[in-house]
């Protein structure tokens, strides 16, 4: 019976031993591990350092994703009045985010280098429309985008090396907070949150 | 057979017949070889040398479209020296081509990409600007042109001057230099602009309809009929999800040869049913739910509602039914039977006419090899496009063309143009009629019956809107019996030009009248009109395809699915029947000709003041 | 051809064509079997009483032939005489192409531009003088530098005191007063005492040299003309007149030198019309032998038309002469109609019963149309590119009626083998199969310039430059000859003793074609005459096959970058793979012919190519400095 006291002895001994060593768990959400420089995340819609859109509307990348996740639907600039640079641009760009792999092949596909994915992973919601995102969502996440996306850091890390090429400057700049509506932007098909 | 020839094509073994050219040739054996300008319908002209291959005993490389086959010929295609020629000849095309595919409509249906793909070289060498020329140029309306992708094959230019024949479109200036375009300040103005679209094998015609609406991987393709006039061509239906966006044409070598008029492409095919993501219900967008007028103003109800409503107001006072000759086969056989049944004291009938007066006799492919034509105040140009492009295969083959009345898109190739207004249309035809028989007539009339001298299968036309006239059927009478006109290999008629005009005759007999509106009806419901049927003071039911009505007479509106959203089938003018199938998804309350009818009939069984 | 689209079509008076211009084009659609031949001399016609061609004009000449506007429009942005932009109302066009430029073209531009006040490409303030430098070579290259004003050529134009009258002349808006169109006529005097091949020589075809005045019908009859037309007419049959045109061995004299008498022969005996088209678009540089023949001896050439035509069953025969021959046309019309009223043209020539119409035809200015199958597409009124062949012109050529086409100077042989016997023309110079008399173009570099006719293969091309040229200028070396005007590659100055004949141009690794000799001297920079040439061919590339098309172009943007300084050392190697890219794969000659200049200069010239990318330098030579 003092061999099996022992055992047990033991066995807990080595339970006991990790009391005092440091945890390994990290306490998500008010501590988030950094992500990588590749990694895969929510996808952002960028424009050129001018304000023009990137994204021509090609299809490149709905037809490049495996899910068939994106819908594109491209119409032609006013040329007065361009949205992107060149003759089309994207009137109407959603994506599934429930049928989404974030394998990144639309951000290969795209020949502008419009549609990158980034470091946000915090997209639970609630309903299936809630994760049909639609183009103002994508083009100015911190105007349309759900609040909990948000992250401080978001385009800071992006400034950094990585995601997006040096010298590149995210036209967004540094968060603070969801703004009203400005008069110009396009409507935003989420009415509940409020931007 | 004596006239085969046997050669060899990469090592297999060939039996053509003489003449074949060697692009065809080598299909036979399920060789491709990558063309750019040739096309089966057009002269071969080897202007692009994509096709060059290496034929022994010839020094030089040759352009498979343009040689025939030669007895023991020996040809490569896939030779150090032929893969050179390809590669040379896509590098170069490829040099001042612009970066465009993601922008480009033809993406994904490309015969520069794919061949590029299959016989170009990997990397490009160009170290100079690429040239530069003006970019989406509108030619027309529906046609745009980007002259920097425009790769020179001609294919463009050579439609228009082959088959329609008017030339509407020109290479102009020269050398690296040369675009395709027009005189300074017209437009491409020609009814058969479209074909050019789907001739392009790259993206610099495109349609400013379909511009940008898809790419073709995200389309299904639905065949269907063009409901654009009777003559039936087959078109395919490109679908984008429910939408339809665009009207190509689909090959019947026995009424339209592959061609389809702009007025199928482009017009038959309404902006309110391609509008995709249609917005709120405006004035011209088609109807989309039942209306009822309800304390003065029209409001959405349910289907069964208005149909009710239609059939108490039908049944409530002296009422009509007018139909178009564009509803199916199958609408038409409801409409003689069970809508006439259900309502016996309303006047029911075609609002146009459904039955010509001077029948249709042969087929249109007949057209193609007549050696005689005469064409009396017909102008297929105008009203029946394609029927035009046979009578040129037949008038470029030398078989003269004598047309009599006004202003005829067919006058280039009239051997004889009796030029007259309407009113002069009787008399000159009988002046034909009677030098063809021999007797005394007008020098003009005697000179064109001479050219018609010989023999051979021959057709007359007649416009439709004059063979009323009962002396000029009978001058058309005797001018095809003098020329001989037989329906197994000639062609004669006063074609209609409504969609389904011979079908609604042959299904609906009893209705063929043009006196439907003749008694005053107080109530009138027009199905499938044009124009909705409003008589002032009293009611309409406007069951259509189109915009909502604004009159205040009308009642009802019951939406109507249009025929590319149908599924049915429809006879065209020499009697064949085809296949109608229903593209898109319409909006659940938009019914099909023959469903709405058969439920209005129902409607009726219901007793006055009941509930249906 | 189009400039730079600066024409406000909006704020613009329209211009209606007058009565006289309508009936006259009206008269010019009834002369030909088909209506649309008359489309090209129609909207010349319309440009003469304008001044230019704007749109509305287009469309109401095409509304008289009955074409579509569009095609109208065709003709009109293709050739380069034809202008979609108004210009001053003397419009003056200097050479620039080689021999001209370097022998003072290029100089000219300068002297003109300082003379007139304006930069090349622009038009005078008060719109009388616009001032366009071409590539395209007039065919007046014995007498560089030269420029057009208008229709007329002013020559020789070497001396300040020239260009100083020139500028006089075009500030006060007149044309410089010329005799027929030259103001000098700088004609190359007899070789001194006969020397070498032409000792024992006496010319057959250019008898009357020196000479620029056209020889009349009385004086052509004194001389024994037309003796051989009526030999033929009354003694033999057609038949037997091509026989001996093929048993005198006539080889094609235009460049592709194929047998005449066997080319009529290709002619199926079917009935219907058959054509006869000589060949008059020389547009080659470097050339100018048919400008002389058909000036002088217009009748020589009437006479060798109405034999031919005889021969092959023609009774409507075309004679095509490049647009910018306008005194040659005057003159050939003058001869026909001549010719006609004595009874040797029209119905029942010397009283026979064969009848012969010529109609003299100009084209606007497009070399293109000297490939045989591109000018039968001119002269039926259509863009003018050359078409897949087969079929043949004899077969199916003009209105795909069996034709043939032959040059001007292979015409003319023609009267001289009828009437005295192909044995006669085989004993002219040493190689029976290549018999006959050749006229050699010499330009370039040599004291006496000009045409020299002298038999087949009698001469080297070192004796023609020193005995008929008199020798280089400035006693300078020899870099190199072109002997085929610049479309056969150059042959070095080792190579110059090689006989000048078919064969013996060939085993110098070049070609005679039209014997058009350019002699390039040792101190104009290759690279720049090559860059030079291989512009002629971009700009004259009618534009239907890839490879042409796209790829001299291509050639010559990498030219001009080298020529320019920017060259990088793989641009050598690159243009000749892309040279082998073009040639053998193109639908005519011309896109072969523009691969020489680059071929064949860097082979022999490579460290001149090298030199000129090494350190940025570019062409070494400034041909403004020369003259």
């Amino acid at each position: 019976m003092f061999e099996e006291l022992k055992a047990l002895a033991r066995g807990m001994w080595t339970t006991f031993r990790h009391l005092g060593r440091a945890k390994n768990t990290v306490m998500y959400p008010e501590q988030k591990r950094p992500v990588s420089e590749r990694f895969r995340g929510r996808h952002k819609l960028y424009k050129y350092e001018n304000g023009l859109e990137r994204c021509i509307g090609c299809h490149l990348c709905a037809a490049a994703c495996p899910s068939q996740a994106i819908y594109v639907g491209a119409a032609e600039n006013d040329p007065k009045n361009p949205v992107s640079f060149g003759e089309r641009y994207a009137q109407h760009f959603e994506i599934n985010m429930l049928r989404c792999i974030f394998c990144g092949f639309c951000e290969e596909a795209c020949p502008v280098e419009a549609i990158r994915l980034g470091p946000e992973y915090e997209l639970a919601d609630h309903t299936r429309e809630s994760l049909v995102y639609t183009k103002p969502m994508l083009l100015e996440p911190e105007k349309f985008a759900p609040k909990r996306q948000f992250h401080a850091d978001v385009d800071a890390h992006r400034g950094r090396v990585g995601g997006m090429p040096a010298g590149e400057k995210s036209v967004a700049g540094a968060p603070d907070g969801h703004r009203d509506t400005p008069t110009g932007a396009r409507p935003s098909a989420r009415k509940d949150i409020g931007g | 057979m004596s006239d085969l020839v046997e050669l060899t094509i990469d090592g297999k073994k060939v039996s053509v017949p003489k003449g074949t050219l060697l692009v065809e040739a080598a299909k036979t054996v399920g060789i491709e070889i990558p063309v750019f300008c040739y096309h089966e319908k057009l002269k071969p002209v080897g202007a692009c040398r994509m096709c060059l291959v290496e034929i022994e005993k010839m020094p030089r490389l040759q352009t498979a479209c343009t040689t025939p086959v030669g007895p023991g010929m020996v040809v490569n295609t896939k030779t150090k020296g032929a893969v050179d020629g390809q590669q040379s000849v896509l590098e170069l095309l490829l040099a001042n081509h612009p970066l465009d595919c993601p922008i480009c409509d033809k993406g994904g249906e490309c015969p520069l990409q794919d061949n590029s793909f299959k016989s170009g070289g990997t990397t490009s060498r160009l170290a100079e600007p690429k040239r530069a020329k003006e970019k989406a140029l509108p030619l027309s309306d529906t046609i745009v042109l980007d002259r920097e992708r425009c790769i020179l094959c001609y294919r463009c230019t050579r439609f228009q001057e082959e088959i329609p024949g008017d030339s509407a479109i020109v290479p102009l200036e020269r050398g690296g230099e040369s675009v395709i375009g027009t005189l300074t300040g017209e437009s491409f103005d020609s009814p058969f602009s479209g074909n050019t679209v789907e001739l392009c094998p790259v993206g610099a015609l495109t349609s400013r309809q379909y511009r940008f609406r898809s790419r073709p991987w995200d389309l299904q393709h639905v065949p269907s009929v063009c409901s654009g006039c009777s003559v039936g061509c087959n078109v395919r239906l490109d679908v984008r999800d429910a939408t339809i966006l665009r009207v190509l044409a689909r090959e019947n070598k026995a009424i339209d040869d592959g061609w389809l008029c702009d007025t199928g492409r482009y017009q038959s095919l309404p902006p309110a049913i391609t509008a995709a993501h249609a917005g709120p219900e405006g004035k011209n967008r088609r109807v989309r739910s039942p209306m009822v007028r309800v304390n003065g103003t029209l409001q959405k109800a349910t289907f069964a509602d208005a149909i009710a409503r239609a059939a108490a107001l039908l049944r409530s006072g002296k009422s009509a039914i007018a139909l178009s000759a564009r509803l199916t086969d199958e609408a038409c056989q409801v409409a003689g039977a069970a809508l006439r049944g259900a309502f016996p004291n309303t006047a029911i009938g075609f609002i146009e006419p459904v039955v010509s007066p001077w029948p249709v006799q042969g087929r249109i492919q007949n057209l193609a090899k007549v050696k005689r034509i005469v064409d009396l105040g017909c102008d297929p140009w105008h009203t029946l496009p394609i029927l035009a492009l046979w009578l040129r295969k037949a008038t470029t083959a030398g078989a003269p063309l004598v047309v009599v009345g006004p202003d005829n898109g067919l006058w280039r190739d009239s051997k004889h143009w009796l030029k007259v207004g309407n009113d002069g249309l009787v008399a000159a035809a009988e002046a034909l009629a009677a030098a063809l028989a021999g007797k005394p007539a007008t020098p003009e009339a005697t000179a064109a019956a001479a050219a018609l001298k010989g023999d051979g299968p021959a057709a007359v036309l007649l416009g439709a809107p004059f063979a009323g006239n009962a002396r000029l059927r009978a001058a058309a009478d005797a001018i095809a019996q003098a020329l001989g006109v037989t329906a197994e290999t000639g062609f004669r008629g006063a074609p209609l030009r409504a969609f389904n005009a011979r079908g609604a005759a042959n299904h609906a007999p009893e209705l063929a009248r043009t006196d439907v509106l003749a008694g005053s009806p107080q109530v009138v419901c027009s199905i499938g009109c044009d124009a909705p049927v409003v008589v002032p003071g009293g009611k309409a039911i406007v069951v259509t395809s189109g915009a909502v009505p604004d009159s205040a007479e009308v009642e009802v509106v019951l939406p109507l699915a249009h025929p590319y959203e149908t599924t049915g089938h429809v006879t065209n003018l020499d009697g064949q029947r085809q296949a109608l199938q229903a593209a898109g998804q319409r909006p659940a309350d938009v019914r099909m000709d023959h469903e709405l009818l058969q439920a209005l009939a129902n409607a009726a069984a219901v007793p006055a003041g009941g509930r249906a | 051809m189009s400039g730079a689209h600066t024409v406000d079509h909006a704020n613009r008076q329209k211009v209606t064509l007058s009565a006289a211009c309508r009936s006259a084009i009206q008269a010019e659609v009834a002369k030909y079997p088909k209506p649309r031949t008359a489309l090209l001399p129609s909207l010349k016609l319309a440009q003469k009483e304008v001044g230019w061609l704007p749109p509305e004009v287009v469309a109401q000449v095409a509304d008289l032939v009955g074409v579509s506007h569009a095609q109208a429009q065709e003709l009109t942005t293709f050739y380069s005489m034809l202008h979609t932009e108004p210009h001053g109302r003397l419009h003056v066009e200097v050479c620039t192409q080689v021999p001209c430029g370097f022998m003072g073209g290029d100089r000219l531009v300068q002297q003109l531009e300082q003379g007139l006040g304006i930069a090349e490409g622009q038009t005078t303030p008060d719109g009388g003088v616009s001032l366009h430098k071409t590539v395209e070579c007039m065919g007046a290259c014995h007498r560089a530098p030269m420029c057009r004003v208008g229709d007329h050529y002013v020559e020789s134009v070497r001396e300040p005191a020239d260009v100083q009258a020139l500028c006089a002349s075009l500030k006060a808006g007149k044309v410089p007063a010329t005799a027929g169109t030259r103001n000098h006529d700088f004609h190359p005097a007899p070789a001194p005492a006969k020397v070498g091949a032409s000792a024992n020589y006496t010319p057959i075809l250019l008898r009357h040299q020196p000479r620029t005045t056209q020889v009349s019908l009385a004086e052509y009859r004194a001389g024994g003309g037309y003796q051989a037309l009526e030999k033929a007419l009354r003694s033999m049959t057609p038949d037997a007149v091509t026989n001996v045109v093929k048993d005198a061995n006539l080889r094609g004299r235009g460049g592709a030198a194929f047998s005449a008498g066997m080319k009529w022969s290709f002619v199926p005996k079917v009935p219907g019309p058959k054509y006869l088209v000589v060949n008059a678009d020389e547009s080659e540089p470097g050339t100018f032998k048919d400008r002389e023949l058909m000036e002088v001896e217009s009748h020589m050439l009437v006479e060798g038309m109405a034999i031919a035509s005889f021969a092959i069953g023609c009774n409507e025969a075309f004679l095509y002469l490049r647009g910018e021959y306008v005194e040659a046309g005057e003159r050939m019309r003058a001869a026909v109609a001549e010719a006609k009223a004595a009874g040797l043209l029209g119905k029942g020539v010397l009283g026979t019963n064969f009848d012969l119409e010529i109609h003299v035809f100009l084209g606007a200015g497009a070399y293109i149309c000297g490939e045989e199958t591109a000018l039968l597409e001119s002269l039926e009124g259509r863009r003018p590119m050359p078409r897949s062949r087969p079929p043949f012109p004899a077969v199916a050529g003009l209105y795909q009626r069996p034709t043939v086409v032959n040059n001007v100077e292979t015409i003319v042989n023609v009267p001289h083998i009828v009437q005295n016997g192909a044995d006669w023309y085989k004993a002219i110079g040493p190689n029976p199969k290549s018999a006959g008399p050749k006229i050699y173009c010499l330009s370039g570099a040599v004291n006496r310039p000009g045409n020299y006719e002298l038999p087949l293969g009698a001469t080297t091309f070192r004796e023609l430059i020193e005995n008929q040229g008199g020798g280089v200028r400035g006693g300078r070396k020899i870099k190199g000859v072109l002997p085929a005007g610049i479309s056969a590659p150059i042959v070095p100055a080792d190579k110059l003793d090689a006989k000048l004949d078919y064969e013996g141009v060939q085993a110098a690794g070049s070609m005679l074609g039209s014997a058009s000799l350019i002699v390039i001297p040792d101190d104009v920079d290759i690279v720049r005459a090559a860059t030079r040439m291989v512009e002629f061919f971009r700009h004259e590339s009618c534009g239907k096959c890839t490879p042409c098309r796209e790829g001299v172009a291509w050639l010559h943007k990498v030219l001009q970058r080298i020529e320019g300084g920017q060259g990088k050392t793989e641009d050598i190697d690159f243009l000749l793979s892309l040279s082998d890219r073009i040639a053998g794969k193109v639908l005519c000659a011309l896109g072969d012919f523009a691969t020489s200049p680059v071929k064949a200069t860097i082979a022999h010239f490579r460290s001149e190519f090298i030199a000129a990318i090494t350190g940025g330098r570019g062409a070494s030579d400034d041909w403004s400095k020369r003259s």
